[in-house]
């Protein structure tokens, strides 16, 4: 941990109005991203993760409900009470965002070049000319080869791979201090995925940029974060250093999902190994533990009695009552 | 203890809405009302008490409202009440029965269109195209003139007016109905074209003829008053909205209500109809989104 | 390349068909009216022999098959015949009142599109807002009054109790621009706000859609403000509708707005069609209805090309 966290998020809480009552998407979380570290936030759907990333940039729709508690503080300014103003100065600026499906991220009717440069011509200045051979530079950064016949093409005219680079040179054309990635790969082949993990990762040791990075695949984060942020029904239920989670699960969801994965040296044919039913939707507040119906450590307690997030005694944060030992 | 509880009970903040009948609202009340009106209108036209319609009282020409003239008289004296109910029955008869015309041709063609691939398809096509590039007033007008401008007449060329529309989205339903799943299977299980035609497709498709048909009863109110305000549809002394409000024109500046109540009742009727299709159309398109 | 050559050769060829059937179906219409013309033009006391001699003149005792290919023929060259009871030919007929037509479309439309644009975009920006209620409604309203009835109206208030615009005589554009446009005012209004509803709620329907797209959200995200996203990012994807049903009023347009035209006394070429029909003259309907029905297709055809320039992904051939 070198310095003051760059991004600190505090007791967010984030609800949506439905027929059915309120909808709780994410409750009372908190965590913090540094300068030059990824932190990974892993979930199944449903467990809040999209809803606490955009909140951040305080993309959500306008019917979403922010708690009066909640705080995000960015190097020291406080996001959510930011005029729309200073907020569109940090957008795309200082904190920039890559999302999941390459295909919908760019508009069909704009060129590659006008989406790449306008940005730049906003946050940084440039004039038409300047932005359009940095958008060049950048476009060569990410791997996409001829860019300047790119620059004039089309969405529909490149690949999904290619897009999502497009869509990470566009994040990164004005320098920002913290990239979001929202599940940067799921729409993407298995193939591309480690290529466009790799040049996040690469972006960011240059940069020295913080780097979120959203995923419901513990092997992505595994192997492209220092910490980890696990989420489960918009709580965060666990919170470590990414080597000690891998070494050491202590949650039994966190287990249960590393056992969910296959590994080469398990049996062929053997049945995978899934967690029965699903996550739920919250409406105003839940009773017990939230995992507690799918947990196969389940106590009592666990039913009636919510867990609160604890730092055990290595200072690794939990929300569980029976957390386990040793190794998974 | 099964673990397999799928979905987890937590504790809700707020009950959830129990399902009520729903009152119809003003959307939907205001406008029956105003169409109940009009069809009592055309209903009782003979029986009220005012003068006929062609009945000419040039003492009382242009006068305001009175008891003997309840909405006043016109430019030459003719009771204004009575020819609004006489000039209904025009008004709502094309507006009935041009659609429907319409609609059975059109939906017909569009069908076969859809199902019938090749030189068929390609003709009827071509057809409706050209009746599309044809302008359509002008058609109504040549035809009446040619085959005198009486009401059937009027409504016959209103009607063939309308046609290529309807085929249209009969064809455009239809195509993405032929694609779905329930198709295939009365096809598997032998079904003939023809009874797929109707009793698989015709169906589903019926709520969006309905609501377009809705549409179009209004469009046709305006293109008879159009003939009748340009001299070319029903022939007076007929009372018709439209060659009212032509007739009233002269006594714009000094008796302005001669030529804007038949105007009014217009509105209104074209107001109601195109509310009514709309509530109709949400509340289909309210169930479709559940289906698909 | 060879995919767009392909496609436009199609394209003409349903033109050139539609064209033909329009031309046949407006021969062989006004052939079923009744009377004879020559009989029309002489009168009630006319002589037999003088009407198979006027008859002769008109071509009137040949075949009809005949006829109609002689005046196709004529009408590809440009000769669509002399009208008989002005001696007019119809070319210049049409050619005069054409400018008429013309202007009116072109007024209203940019009149239309004044009202539709900035209302249609806001209402679509907030959808279901008390603003967008009030617009929609008016928008619903307005589209349920007749266009003649509109015309009228405005009349009323316009010409007759304001008095700030003359309520009929139509001043041509050479003669004096300024009465030219002070003449003008009111029926391109009255037709601008017949068109006006309907372009608006197209609008706004597909704002609406659009600004439900990721790529809006994208867009928020890289700092851009709501209009500049607006204005670059959701107007062009979102004005496919209301192009084409521009294109297709254009396209009705080109041939006169009948009732607009007769309300306001205006010299255009949906006058004289109806002025023709009246007098049953025959060739000038033929004429007027074949030059109408052709300037539709063009048009459609020109907004085809317009779709491809909105949308890069029908250039391509996807």
């Amino acid at each position: 941990m070198s310095g003051p966290p760059l991004l600190s998020v505090n007791r967010l809480g984030v609800r949506f109005p439905t027929p059915n009552g309120e909808l709780s998407a994410v409750e009372d979380v908190s965590l913090e991203v540094f300068a030059g570290r990824t932190t990974a936030i892993v979930g199944e759907s449903g467990s809040g993760k999209s809803v606490l990333s955009r909140a951040i940039l305080r993309l959500l729709p306008r019917k979403a409900i922010i708690s009066s508690e909640s705080s995000i503080a960015f190097d020291g300014q406080e996001l959510l009470r930011m005029s729309p103003r200073d907020l569109q100065k940090v957008r795309g600026r200082r904190i920039a965002m890559v999302f999941q499906d390459p295909m919908t991220s760019l508009n069909p009717v704009r060129t590659i070049g006008a989406q790449l440069v306008e940005g730049m011509v906003l946050h940084l200045g440039l004039d038409g000319a300047s932005a359009s051979r940095r958008a060049l530079d950048l476009l060569t950064r990410v791997g996409i080869s001829s860019p300047d016949k790119r620059l004039k093409q089309f969405p529909h005219q490149l690949s999904g791979g290619m897009r999502q680079r497009v869509v990470i040179a566009m994040a990164i054309a004005c320098e920002p201090e913290l990239l979001i990635a929202d599940e940067p790969t799921t729409a993407l082949d298995v193939t591309v995925q480690a290529e466009i993990l790799d040049l996040l990762r690469q972006l960011q040791q240059e940069r020295r940029m913080a780097m979120i990075l959203i995923t419901h695949d513990l092997g992505v984060a595994a192997g492209h974060s220092d910490d980890i942020v696990v989420m489960y029904a918009g709580q965060i239920v666990e919170k470590q250093s990414t080597l000690k989670l891998f070494r050491e699960p202590r949650m039994p969801y966190t287990r249960a999902l590393l056992g969910a994965i296959p590994g080469l040296r398990d049996v062929p044919h053997m049945r995978l190994k899934t967690i029965p039913g699903r996550p739920p939707t919250v409406y105003g507040t839940g009773r017990g533990c939230r995992f507690a119906p799918r947990c196969d450590q389940r106590r009592s307690r666990c039913e009636h009695d919510a867990p609160v997030l604890a730092e055990d005694s290595a200072a690794n944060l939990l929300r569980c009552w029976y957390p386990m030992k040793g190794a998974a | 203890m099964a673990v397999s509880d799928l979905n987890v009970t937590v504790a809700v903040a707020r009950p959830k809405r129990t399902a009520r009948f729903k009152r119809p609202t003003l959307r939907v009340a205001l406008p029956a009302i105003w169409i109940a009106f009009v069809l009592l209108l055309v209903a009782t036209a003979d029986h009220l008490p005012v003068p006929p319609p062609a009945q000419m009282d040039f003492d009382a020409a242009e006068a305001g409202p009175s008891v003997a003239h309840p909405l006043g008289a016109d430019v030459d004296g003719r009771d204004i009440l009575s020819r609004l109910a006489h000039g209904a029955r025009a008004s709502i008869t094309v507006s009935v029965a041009a659609p429907m015309i319409g609609l059975l041709v059109g939906t017909f063609f569009g069908l076969v269109a859809s199902f019938y691939a090749g030189v068929t398809r390609t003709a009827i096509l071509g057809v409706l195209d050209a009746m599309l590039a044809f302008p359509s007033l002008i058609f109504a007008l040549t035809l009446t003139t040619v085959l005198g401008p009486t009401l059937i007449n009027v409504t016959i060329a209103l009607g063939i007016m309308s046609i290529p529309a309807f085929a249209r989205i009969a064809r455009a339903n239809a195509i993405v109905l032929l694609n779905r799943e329930f198709v295939l299977a009365a096809r598997t299980a032998g079904a003939s074209d023809l009874y797929i035609m109707f009793r698989e497709i015709l169906p589903n498709m019926a709520m969006s003829l309905i609501t377009y048909a809705l549409t179009v009863m209004s469009i046709m109110i305006v293109a008879e008053g159009s003939l009748s305000f340009l001299g070319v549809g029903i022939p007076p002394p007929a009372p018709s909205w439209g060659g009212m409000i032509a007739e009233g024109r002269e006594a714009l500046e000094r008796a302005p209500q001669i030529c804007l109540i038949p105007a009014f009742a217009m509105f209104l009727t074209v107001l109601s109809l195109n509310l009514l299709g709309d509530a109709i159309r949400q509340r289909s398109e309210a169930k479709d989104g559940a289906l698909s | 390349m060879m995919n767009r050559l392909a496609t436009s050769t199609h394209q003409i060829g349903q033109l050139l068909a539609v064209l033909l059937l329009v031309s046949i179906a407006s021969f062989g219409m006004l052939e079923l009216l009744p009377g004879n013309l020559a009989y029309t033009l002489l009168g009630e006391g006319a002589q037999p022999a003088d009407l198979a001699r006027v008859e002769k003149e008109l071509g009137l005792d040949r075949p009809m098959p005949e006829r109609f290919f002689r005046w196709l023929g004529n009408a590809i060259t440009g000769d669509f015949g002399k009208s008989y009871t002005s001696g007019e030919t119809v070319w210049h007929a049409i050619s005069q009142r054409l400018p008429v037509s013309l202007e009116l479309m072109i007024g209203a439309q940019v009149l239309a599109l004044l009202i539709a644009l900035p209302l249609g975009l806001w209402a679509g920006y907030r959808e279901g807002s008390a603003v967008d209620r009030m617009i929609s409604s008016i928008a619903f309203g307005v589209l349920a009054v007749p266009h003649f009835v509109l015309g009228i109206v405005l009349l009323l208030l316009l010409a007759v109790w304001l008095r700030w615009l003359p309520a009929s005589g139509f001043v041509r554009l050479e003669a004096d621009p300024i009465g030219n446009i002070r003449s003008m005012i009111l029926p391109c209004l009255t037709l601008a706000l017949v068109e006006a509803p309907v372009y608006l709620r197209l609008l706004r329907s597909d704002v609406a859609s659009t600004l439900r797209e990721e790529f809006v959200v994208v867009a928020r995200a890289k700092g851009l403000s709501d209009w500049r996203i607006l204005l670059t990012h959701v107007l062009r994807p979102s004005s496919f509708s209301l192009v084409t049903v521009m294109g297709i009023n254009i396209g009705h347009l080109i041939g006169g707005a009948v009732v607009i035209e007769t309300l306001f006394a205006l010299p255009g070429v949906g006058r004289l069609l109806i002025e023709s029909i009246n007098n049953r003259d025959l060739v000038m309907v033929q004429g007027v209805v074949l030059f109408t029905a052709a300037s539709f297709v063009l048009v459609n055809l020109l907004v085809d090309t317009i779709y491809a320039v909105l949308d890069p992904r029908l250039r391509h051939g996807r």
